[in-house]
């Protein structure tokens, strides 16, 4: 059975709400899934033996949210995440310059280590009108 | 120095009873309208999303505006910009999260059930007090953890400082604001010293931790105690006695709303698009910026008008007309503002107004007015005084 591990990072929680309910959606088809806060998870434990989605919102003007920052940067001080393979959501709002910027730097990190990107990358536009759960079911249909 | 009273009577009583009549000619007639010397004022959507967040925008007073009450809680979200700003939000952001915020709320909807216990045979309440006041001053006092007593004079000093803010506040009004700000210090001063001697494991805790830890100074906990302890219950209470007040003109809204759950937060939005409790705001320019051809110099206000870009033609269809299902960008309503100065506490206020409406319209299947309601709002703020309702199960 496929284990997963929902990493996500956030300044005002939207991310968890998208975390929660990715664990409610693997579950009810089966799947072993646990949501972590990125800034409790140690970088030293991503390993090729599990599955990973990573969520972060963006912050401010395409800043990385509070808890993604020390996970980020802890991703420095690895040498290599070949065979880690990893789903990405992101959380933004379309009405900004760097919308979703925070995702995209993070996917980059993770693939120059070496890690491989699943699908397409999950986004939801804060000024869409959509709500969270609503975005996070329909690319959890779409992806798993 | 008005340039054309007309335009935008502030003080004028039709114009506090029904301001949007002046806010459409605004709009279409002088969408950036100068005020006086230093002060513009924006009301259209477009404008609004364009500049509110523009990097020459602050919150921070520049010296012109003087001293006046609010300096008060300038250690605060409300009066910092940058790394400050955010290193304040952060120490509260983590306690308003989607997720504990469902946790709160329970806390609205065992108030709000004792609540109805006030309701008499014929079914009247004074829903004001009961049903809006209550529930969220009771909530924002457990998300502290302190004492919940005294909320008459606690709402009461709150409207006195909140009358400080209005563009024609008077010298009477900043020495009555003062007067408010030195009730709700003591209170607060006391809060603080009650936890020292009884420490907890609530949000004001959390702030005295971040204190000692020197992440906080002394003042900023005080003045971030006192924002939050006197800002639980006004904006929620206003958007539930709006709506209240609505269900009582328009029943089929209750109806739609006890009967499709699922439709509930689509239309407390609404709702809140068309109520909301604060009608404007203003900001600073850190540099010159040019807005409809007009270089606005370093140092102006620009006031933007809330309640006008709610309704603003250009974006919502009808703006008058309540309608929780346009979609899209017509269903971004701006009362909570946007970006980084957006209110803390969005997330708490929808989940305790739809807890609050929930367990109202579930028990009853009408509401009708019982009274002619009293209200105290002024050009910037709204607030209801006395909901006299009668509850029809």
């Amino acid at each position: 059975m496929s284990s997963y591990k929902i990493l996500f990072g956030t300044e005002s929680g939207n991310a968890e709400v998208i975390a929660d309910d990715i664990v409610d959606a693997l579950s009810t088809k089966g799947l072993q899934a646990v949501a972590i806060p990125m800034d409790e998870y140690a970088v030293d434990d991503l390993s090729p033996g599990e599955r990973y989605v990573f969520i972060t919102s963006t912050y401010g003007e395409g800043e990385l949210p509070e808890t993604t920052q020390p996970f980020f940067e802890a991703l420095n001080g690895l040498e290599s995440l070949a065979g880690v393979e990893f789903f990405a959501f992101g959380l933004g709002d379309s009405t900004y310059t760097n919308y979703n910027r925070a995702i995209h730097v993070l996917i980059d990190s993770l693939q120059d280590l070496g890690a491989k990107l699943i699908g397409t990358i999950g986004k939801h536009d804060g000024n869409s009108g959509v709500s969270l759960s609503s975005a996070a079911h329909t690319w959890i249909s779409q992806s798993f | 120095m008005n340039i054309n009273h007309d335009l935008l009577p502030w003080g004028n009583s039709d114009f506090r009873k029904n301001p949007y009549p002046w806010y459409a000619r605004l709009q279409k007639e002088h969408p950036l309208y100068r005020e006086n010397d230093k002060t513009w004022v924006i009301t259209r959507y477009s404008d609004y999303m364009e500049f509110v967040r523009h990097p020459a925008m602050t919150i921070v007073e520049p010296d012109w505006v003087g001293t006046h009450p609010w300096r008060a809680i300038e250690s605060t979200v409300q009066g910092t910009e940058g790394a400050d700003h955010t290193r304040l939000r952060r120490h509260s952001n983590k306690w308003f999260t989607p997720k504990l915020v469902k946790e709160w709320v329970k806390h609205a909807a065992e108030i709000t059930l004792e609540s109805l216990k006030h309701v008499d045979a014929q079914g009247h309440l004074e829903a004001h007090h009961h049903l809006c006041v209550m529930p969220s001053h009771v909530t924002m006092c457990r998300v502290l953890q302190v004492d919940e007593g005294d909320v008459d004079r606690v709402i009461q000093n709150t409207l006195k400082i909140v009358g400080a803010q209005s563009p024609t506040a008077t010298e009477a009004n900043k020495a009555t604001a003062r007067e408010g700000f030195d009730f709700l210090f003591g209170k607060c001063r006391a809060m603080i010293a009650a936890k020292r001697e009884q420490p907890g494991d609530g949000l004001l805790d959390a702030l005295l931790s971040a204190q000692d830890k020197g992440e906080l100074s002394e003042k900023e906990v005080l003045e971030t105690l006192l924002l939050f302890y006197f800002s639980g219950a006004p904006n929620p209470a206003f958007i539930l006695a709006s709506i209240l007040d609505h269900f009582t003109r328009e029943p089929e809204l209750l109806a739609l709303y006890r009967e499709n759950p699922e439709q509930r937060s689509a239309m407390i939005n609404e709702f809140i698009r068309l109520y909301p409790p604060e009608m404007s705001f203003v900001r600073f320019l850190t540099e010159d910026v040019e807005i409809h051809g007009q270089l606005l110099p370093r140092g102006s206000c620009l006031r933007f008008m809330t309640a006008a870009v709610n309704r603003d033609p250009a974006v919502f269809a009808q703006p008058h007309n309540f309608n929780h299902l346009r979609g899209g960008q017509e269903s971004q309503q701006v009362s909570f503002g946007v970006g980084a100065h957006s209110c803390a506490g969005q997330v708490i206020t929808r989940a305790e107004v739809e807890t609050v409406l929930s367990i109202i319209t579930e028990r009853y299947s009408r509401i009708e007015s019982a009274g002619e309601p009293l209200t105290l709002s002024d050009d910037r703020i709204r607030n209801y005084l006395e909901l006299p309702l009668r509850f029809i199960a």
